[in-house]
């Protein structure tokens, strides 16, 4: 939970309870038993257990894990104190790898349900996902959902949100994505604001006036203003630009002179 | 007290009164401008109006055939194009007017809530594309719903606005925000023609004035009715010209470009091609996600949103032969 001085997230509770082990392991698998006696002996198991002695399978089932291979196809776990625990996991690859478990995450809510949010979850537990998203280009260094999948536009107009992801010293910030959505927020307020705000609503009228006569004669953007308030304005700024910047110089160095 | 009189108190008429009072038809449907707008400086805006006009109604195309018609019809998909494209040009065409009004200080003159109401146009033309992307049922959809609602939650914005809720995401774009997006762009463009443009910033420079009445003159002045050379102008004309040409930019864009679409990554799918991940347990002693190396991009996952419903993924290079473990969990949390 992420949090500066106060933390929102906690304010609104629990809107969308989901329990990885329960909904993405148990409830496929007690789908699954229900037609597959192999499948449900495993399962009956498992659940009859204790939670000590089920923390304990799954420890055990971890390290054992760590040394699994695959013969045709088929997960092959070194032996280990581990219970049902191999059986249900090779039971969770075969829905997995039919498409049923895609399936069972969809039906778990009402039938014309339209809620991704289970099965994107899972799929984003991992680094597969991942791998995927960084092949296109899309990943967080490559500002992220700022782009498109291709040679596509994508969304630019997001920079300013994934911009406070880049900055040095935020970026690794366990706050970051408070820090990137309140430095947005309060970035969008002052564009809201600029006709409010002295200094930053100033800034088009400094700009277009000029600060000394010498480069508004150079300029005549008064004359260029009004006959055409476009089209000429932007080659009569950069001209009062420069003009600008010699009158300051040739202050400057009238001032110092001797 | 007459009839007469009685027909004049009604709101009706009190409404009337002051709609033609604050815009009269020569004010909504002028026929001279101000010589200073004939400039491509002000093509923006109404570029901006004619992009959003082609948005809507690819959007609409896209409706008659619904949410996922687009995936396998070679019709819908070029609609789709279509409305990509619009999309994106209405976004240049709106940040190039944006600038241009700030550069001009378009504010001045009374003109604040011409200046307020453009800017929230901007940002519910943010949000409309954003829940766009979410809508797309592809790739991109999934990519950005998952990286994004790691930001909404840790605000408390996801309790409510989930972005991996695809029907919710597609009602927002289609329904809600369009609404206010089309009202409160609306109420700019009135905005727009009740104030009039704003008129050049002039040599004493309405920002540079110094002394109480010197400003109180320049605020004056441009509040006023422009009183220097105007032209005639058809802004009928020029809006029907605008719409044919971002109309025609559109259909080029689309008919060369046409628009991504690579599928959505499925479970089935990762399976068979990582299958040594989806034996991997989750820590069993762990009863709360470990906190990940944050990485330059919203990946973390809220517990507001859904209650330590996964593991969150961790940055940093895989082994060969376990590209992509996952930690599927077995121990309740």
């Amino acid at each position: 939970v992420q949090r500066l001085l106060f933390s929102p997230q906690t304010w609104s509770g629990v809107t969308q309870p989901v329990v990885a082990a329960q909904d993405f392991v148990i409830q496929p698998l007690t789908a699954l038993a229900r037609t597959d006696p192999a499948a449900a002996a495993p399962l009956a198991t498992y659940r009859a257990a204790s939670p000590a002695q089920q923390l304990k399978w799954a420890n055990a089932y971890a390290t054992a894990e760590t040394k699994a291979t695959f013969v045709a196809g088929n997960p092959v776990v070194p032996k280990a104190d581990d219970g049902p625990v191999p059986a249900m996991m090779a039971d969770e690859l075969t829905l997995a790898r039919s498409g049923a478990l895609d399936a069972d995450l969809l039906a778990q809510q009402p039938f014309y349900g339209t809620n991704f949010t289970k099965p994107l979850l899972f799929i984003e537990d991992g680094q597969y996902f991942v791998s995927q998203a960084t092949a296109m280009n899309l990943s967080g260094s490559q500002w992220g959902v700022m782009n498109e999948t291709g040679s596509y536009p994508g969304q630019p107009w997001l920079w300013l949100w994934l911009l406070w992801y880049q900055v040095p010293g935020w970026t690794n910030s366990a706050n970051i994505d408070m820090i990137a959505i309140y430095m947005t927020g309060l970035a969008t307020i002052l564009l809201l604001l600029v006709p409010f705000l002295p200094g930053l609503r100033d800034i088009p009228c400094e700009i277009e006036t000029l600060p000394c006569s010498v480069a508004t004669a150079e300029s005549g953007c008064w004359s260029a203003n009004v006959i055409d308030h476009g089209g000429r304005w932007i080659s009569c700024r950069t001209t009062a630009f420069l003009a600008r910047a010699r009158c300051s110089r040739s202050l400057r160095t009238s001032t110092t002179a001797p | 007290v007459t009839a007469e009189d009685e027909d004049a108190r009604m709101w009706t008429a009190r409404v009337r009164r002051g709609a033609l009072l604050l815009l009269p038809p020569g004010r909504l449907l002028p026929d001279r401008q101000p010589a200073y707008v004939a400039s491509w400086a002000y093509v923006f805006g109404v570029a901006s109006l004619a992009a959003l006009g082609v948005a809507i109604v690819s959007g609409f195309a896209l409706a008659l055939g619904g949410p996922d018609w687009w995936h396998y019809n070679p019709v819908g998909h070029f609609f789709n194009s279509l409305h990509l494209w619009s999309v994106e040009l209405f976004m240049a065409l709106l940040v190039n007017h944006l600038w241009a009004k700030f550069w001009m200080a378009a504010w001045r003159g009374r003109r604040a809530m011409t200046w307020i109401t453009g800017v929230v146009a901007f940002v519910a033309s943010i949000v409309e594309c954003f829940t766009g992307y979410l809508s797309q049922q592809n790739f991109d959809s999934q990519w950005i719903s998952t990286s994004g609602k790691d930001a909404f939650n840790s605000v408390g914005v996801g309790a409510f606005f989930n972005v991996m809720n695809f029907g919710q995401m597609l009602m927002w774009h289609i329904v809600l925000v369009p609404i206010i997006l089309v009202a409160v762009v609306g109420a700019h463009v009135l905005m727009v023609r009740v104030r009039g443009v704003a008129h050049p910033i002039d040599d004493a420079g309405a920002g540079r004035v110094r002394g109480r009445s010197r400003q109180q003159a320049t605020a004056a002045a441009d509040a006023a009715v422009w009183r220097g050379p105007t032209r005639r102008y058809g802004i009928l004309k020029e809006g029907t010209i605008a719409s044919a040409i971002v109309l025609a930019l559109t259909f080029a864009l689309a008919g060369v470009l046409s628009s991504p679409d690579v599928p959505p990554i499925t479970i089935a799918t990762w399976a068979r091609v990582a299958p040594a991940d989806f034996l991997v347990p989750r820590p069993a002693s762990s009863t709360e996600p470990a906190r990940p190396r944050p990485t330059a991009r919203p990946t973390t996952t809220s517990r507001a949103a859904c209650s330590g419903c996964c593991s969150r993924r961790r940055p940093g290079p895989a082994s060969p032969s376990r590209s992509s473990r996952r930690r599927t969990s077995l121990s309740s949390r």
